[in-house]
């Protein structure tokens, strides 16, 4: 109940559509995903209350995940890896004329997979939480040591290596600055500016904000007019009997996929993608409506780990666990008990953007889409003019400034020749985590090492990351 | 050639980094600890070594080099303008300035545009953070 009120005020619920609205136009253009759309935000979070705050930013992810894939069905540009499943189906079907239905589809889907991930947060994230209490620092740390093994088996085939970079110059630029524990300052090169750490909307910013719009900007991929109207929004009922059940299943893969941290959407949609190819019907309809429901059930499954556990899950939820730290919130369980409305207001204002979303987009869809035929040259300079400022106003340092600019180059350097960028903001943000819980394990044990294999929890997850990193080994026998 | 350089770059950053590592000056009790503010760094630049050294050993991604470096070089010199301006102009006047100049080097030639964006844009920047938000700009 306390949710329900949090959520259903007048101000929360405005700033539910703003942020459905403002991630949608975000998200809708090429590059720009749902880790950019909260971070581009930041700025105007800031400025509201913890409870308005979080809201929104639900808002703007589930608006950037739904704007994502509009501008991978239109024009073929998923601008963001959870989408690039989405084209595969969407675009022939946008091509095939149905442009308008295919991003009926899209919604529906959407609306179904997230509110089925909305429901499966209400009723695992109280359960999650009350099991979070049992965990301490030990545990803290075995379970980010098992993110990290994630993100890297987890990864594509082929991007394990390239993805363990990123995560070790995630967790390297994590160690700049001053020790927490130690009070000693390391690899600041005696720059004041870098005695506080680097700030992570520094980092998003510059790996995806500015390094994709550079990356766009060398691409400069042609634009294709697109024409889509209203009447291309309905389904027929045999087209709802049949895509039902795909929704069903995929949402629910994608939910399971989205709690595993380091999983994340972009595997959910790969996932439930190709378990319809091999027991669907074939059809492009069914082809696009599975990796939209489990992107967008993974989206909300990601959660879990984040509000009940403090772990963020993916890109997305570890950009919005750095804005929850910035509130002064510390997900997990001491969150559901101390700030319930905050928590509630989360959940329940998730379920409650996913049906503005389509009340919202479903009419506007239309109108929203042409927002991609804005031209380049005035669409790449505004992303590069918003990142800088976003960054600017949030830790007012020209220093940073030229930080961004050279992470920006290196970062699209990085990403043109196939290194995924998500799992260095995550490990950025799981560095200080990981070192702070570690070294307080050892603290309280005196140093002993074998104190982190005494405690059952702690024992079963680090054989749960030791069981998991075997998993390309078995890969490897099995093929 | 270019592959080869950042592999050769990630090694040579791992390599850096472990030796900025062991000069982090430790005070006597956390030398004696099994997990000091040192560990963790060694561990990583160590490992990102080992990563780029695997990484020699695999097929690199397929990469088109674009021709359009030039004009990338130019977006970059406008961003270390809108860099160098900002402390003398004010925000607002140097991001009219970025975008003004970004959409010049990307090609724009129509006037009502570049000067209604670059106008409008820093204009509503300015009256949200400036006067709704009530931020004051520390320059």
């Amino acid at each position: 109940m306390t949710g329900i009120a949090t959520a259903l005020t007048l101000s929360n619920l405005s700033w539910v559509v703003f942020g459905c609205i403002a991630g949608t136009l975000i998200g809708m253009i090429p590059g720009l995903g749902p880790i950019s759309a909260i971070a581009l935000m930041i700025p105007i979070s800031y400025s509201l209350d913890p409870a308005g705050g979080l809201i929104m930013m639900a808002g703007v992810y589930y608006g950037a995940v739904f704007g994502g894939s509009t501008s991978a069905i239109l024009i073929n540009a998923p601008g963001v890896a959870s989408t690039v499943a989405t084209s595969f189906a969407g675009y022939p079907l946008a091509r095939s004329g149905k442009a308008g239905k295919a991003l009926a589809i899209a919604a529906y889907a959407s609306f179904f997979g997230g509110t089925f991930g909305a429901v499966m947060l209400l009723f695992f994230a109280s359960t999650l939480a009350l099991l979070a209490l049992q965990i301490q620092s030990p545990e803290y740390a075995a379970l980010i040591l098992f993110a990290m093994t994630s993100i890297v088996v987890f990864a594509q085939p082929g991007q394990r290596i390239p993805s363990a970079v990123t995560l070790l110059l995630g967790l390297m630029l994590g160690t700049v600055g001053t020790d927490q524990l130690g009070g000693v300052q390391r690899f600041t090169f005696n720059q004041i500016d870098l005695a506080d750490g680097i700030h992570f909307v520094l980092l998003v910013m510059s790996t995806f904000a500015l390094a994709e719009a550079f990356r766009l900007f060398i691409a400069q991929s042609p634009q294709t007019e697109q024409k889509v109207s209203l009447r291309d929004l309905k389904l027929a009922k045999s087209e709802v009997r049949k895509l039902t059940p795909v929704a069903g299943r995929s949402a629910l893969l994608g939910f399971i996929v989205g709690v595993m941290p380091g999983a994340g959407a972009t595997l959910a949609s790969f996932f439930a993608y190709d378990l319809e190819k091999q027991i669907g019907d074939g059809s492009l309809e069914a082809g696009l409506t599975a990796p939209e429901a489990a992107n967008n059930a993974a989206s909300t499954g990601s959660f879990v780990p984040l509000l009940s556990l403090g772990i963020p899950g993916s890109g997305t939820s570890a950009v919005l666990l750095g804005v929850m730290l910035a509130y002064g919130l510390q997900p997990g369980p001491s969150l559901i008990v101390e700030q319930p409305e905050i928590f509630w207001g989360v959940i329940i204002s998730m379920y409650v953007g996913n049906l503005m979303l389509l009340l919202l987009n479903l009419p506007l869809i239309p109108y929203l889409a042409r927002l991609i035929n804005l031209p380049s040259k005035v669409l790449l300079p505004l992303v590069i003019g918003f990142s800088l400022i976003g960054v600017f106003l949030t830790t007012f340092s020209v220093f940073d400034l030229g930080l961004m600019l050279g992470f920006a180059l290196a970062a699209g350097l990085l990403r043109a020749y196939g290194f995924p960028l998500a799992p260095m903001l995550l490990g950025f943000i799981m560095s200080g985590l990981f070192e702070e819980n570690l070294r307080r394990a050892l603290l309280l044990s005196s140093g002993e090492l074998s104190y982190l294999v005494e405690r059952p929890i702690t024992l079963l997850i680090l054989i749960a990351s030791l069981l998991i990193s075997c998993i390309p080994l078995w890969n490897r026998r099995v093929a | 050639m270019i592959y080869r350089s950042i592999l050769v770059s990630l090694f040579a950053l791992g390599a850096g980094y472990v030796l900025l590592t062991s000069q982090i000056v430790l005070d006597p009790w956390s030398e004696m600890d099994a997990i000091n503010s040192r560990t963790l760094p060694y561990l990583y630049g160590t490992g990102l070594m080992l990563c780029a050294f695997m990484l020699a050993w695999q097929q690199p991604n397929k990469v088109e080099v674009s021709r359009r470096l030039l004009p990338l070089a130019l977006v970059c010199l406008a961003i270390i303008t809108f860099i160098i301006l900002l402390p003398y102009t004010g925000l607002w006047w140097a991001l009219g300035a970025l975008l003004l100049l970004n959409m010049l080097i990307m090609g724009e030639r129509r006037l009502p545009i570049l000067l209604g964006t670059s106008i409008s844009v820093p204009l509503v920047g300015w009256a949200l953070v400036e006067q709704l938000l009530e931020m004051v700009i520390p320059l």
